[in-house]
């Protein structure tokens, strides 16, 4: 998690940064120091965490997959006071965010929430939150990253993260299928969940009576309400506890599971995949731009893609098949989703990660004094940005010069491959439809003295439909 | 006068203070305990009346199976 500054302490011999959206538990927190991600416990978690680790509970989570691994470490002046223990993780190569993902990636960050669930109740541990934000996706899945998340079952009492569960997970996920998958982007407005009511309100009656949603939505919103009336400031009465068994929990979990798993999404936005099939040239020219993509990998070797305006990732594949870790961004959330449908699973192609973003209004810095959560610039820089069949776009739809999205290529990574499509091509022409001559400058000489102010030109490509591909590199300033 | 002022201190005080949970750092919500006593409940009882409809489907199966297997071994023989 590069560039996650909050506070930077002056530590024995170097500096040590504290992970900016590792606040809330009181049990632990999440700090950098020398490129290492280090996790330290503090005296109030130490009781839950001794507990989950000598009752083998850590080591079996992580042997399924579902939790980071963590290693016992030994810490000195530089860890945070009141550290008990410290542990160290290995780095998630690119933070994500909920509002990011595609529909899919939420689901399996839902259901991986109720398969720890699974796994810790019959040896009498839960999770003690259920927030979105402690799944993270590694190019190989999904997995828990909040190893302070595990405690102990407290007998006879409802699972303290179910109200959680239900905003983050089910009430997103049910508004993405059954309303509009567009409104996942709501997430970042609801930066911890969306209220259920706001989602009832939009369900579909013939989706309310079945009964998970019945239940876990709109029951349990009308309860929320209730119990909200209940409370006046005025007269505090000690409120009568609910008790749920142990069976009562593994039904609940089991319900929660059939409901999500049930909520499936129907992706009707073909637009952008059928764009594959009416390509406006040849396929030996796609052939060739294949291999360009391919021989330009190769010889950078970067470690991170960013690739912008992805569509269906065929690029971002070309680039993980090499090594590298790909992030693919596009505007599309059918795309995102196709793509991450192809990659996930055991089956799919490792190190690909799919995120849903409008590159003209990326994410932004969110959160306590915006910084909990990072915007997308302070998540870079990446090795090698692609922007193919990009710029076209930005200019001519979304009216922002060349020499400022120049400048912005600029502060996202080191090398750039950026494809010029002449304004002659069709698929230009198409986007001027309405417009003729009322644009900002586009053109080839444009481009090059805006990129040229920023970039050298490497090397470069021509198809024989006319568009360009620049490999660039960062000038040193 | 006291005796209000102290009564009235505990009241308020003493829930908060009781009702504390050790182990949530997160806000459960009220409403969301309550509801999941009433959801548990379904759900223990769902998982019953299937174990029950199971068990009556199969005592059936059995009765009904036994009358035509018994029924071909008298033929046969």
């Amino acid at each position: 998690m590069s560039g996650c500054l909050a506070v930077t302490v002056v530590g024995a011999m170097t500096r040590m940064q504290i992970n900016a959206g590792s606040f809330r538990d009181p049990s632990g927190q999440v700090f950098e120091r020398d490129g290492r991600i280090y996790r330290s416990v503090f005296r109030h978690g130490v009781k839950e965490f001794v507990a989950a680790r000598d009752a083998g509970v850590y080591d079996k989570l992580i042997a399924d997959g579902l939790l980071v691994p963590h290693e016992e470490v030994d810490f000195g002046d530089w860890a945070p006071k009141d550290t008990v223990f410290c542990l160290t993780h290995p780095r998630i190569p690119m933070v994500s965010y909920p509002w990011e993902w595609p529909f899919s990636m939420l689901k399996d960050a839902a259901l991986i929430h109720l398969d720890a669930m699974e796994a810790l109740m019959p040896l009498g541990f839960w999770l003690r939150d259920a927030s979105a934000f402690n799944a993270q996706f590694d190019g190989d899945g999904v997995c828990l990253i909040d190893t302070l998340s595990v405690g102990r079952r407290a007998s006879d009492s409802p699972w303290v993260a179910y109200g959680q569960f239900c905003s983050h997970f089910l009430a997103p996920l049910a508004l993405a299928a059954y309303g509009d998958v567009r409104t996942l982007s709501l997430w970042r407005n609801y930066i911890d969940g969306y209220p259920l009511d706001l989602v009832v309100r939009f369900l579909p009656f013939s989706r309310r009576y079945r009964p998970g949603l019945f239940m876990h939505l709109i029951l349990h919103a009308r309860a929320q309400k209730m119990a909200d009336r209940k409370e006046d400031i005025g007269k505090i009465k000690p409120v009568k506890k609910a008790k749920v068994s142990d069976r009562g929990l593994i039904g609940i979990v089991h319900s929660l599971y059939k409901t999500i798993e049930g909520i499936k999404w129907k992706r009707t936005s073909e637009i952008w995949e059928e764009y594959g099939e009416i390509r406006t040239y040849q396929a030996e020219e796609v052939a060739k731009k294949s291999d360009y993509v391919d021989k330009v990998v190769k010889r950078l070797q970067p470690k991170v893609v960013w690739d912008l305006g992805a569509n269906t990732g065929e690029f971002s594949l070309i680039a993980a098949s090499q090594g590298a870790f790909v992030v693919s961004i596009d505007s599309d959330p059918g795309c995102t989703e196709y793509l991450y449908q192809k990659v996930a699973g055991d089956k799919g192609v490792k190190g690909v990660l799919p995120l849903t973003m409008d590159l003209a209004n990326p994410s932004p810095g969110l959160g306590w004094n915006s910084q909990e959560r990072l915007s997308l610039r302070d998540r870079g820089p990446a090795d090698l940005i692609f922007a193919l069949a990009l710029i076209h776009h930005l200019v001519l739809s979304c009216c922002v010069p060349l020499g400022m999205i120049a400048e912005w290529f600029s502060g996202l990574g080191e090398h750039l491959l950026v494809e010029f499509i002449p304004y002659s091509d069709p698929m230009v022409q198409k986007l001027l439809r309405n417009r003729s001559d009322q644009h900002l400058p586009y053109s080839l000489d444009v481009f090059r003295s805006s990129f040229g102010g920023f970039f050298d030109f490497v090397d470069h490509m021509t198809l024989q439909n006319g568009r360009t591909l620049y490999l660039c590199r960062l000038r040193n300033r | 006068m006291m005796l209000k002022l102290l009564i009235l201190t505990l009241c308020t005080v003493l829930p908060l203070i009781l009702v504390k949970n050790a182990y949530a750092y997160i806000d459960p919500g009220t409403g969301s305990m309550i509801i999941q006593a009433v959801i548990a409940a379904i759900a223990v009882a769902s998982v019953s009346i299937g174990i029950f409809w199971r068990r009556l489907r199969a005592f059936f199966e059995r009765l009904f199976g036994r009358n035509s297997s018994g029924g071909d071994d008298s033929d046969a023989n």
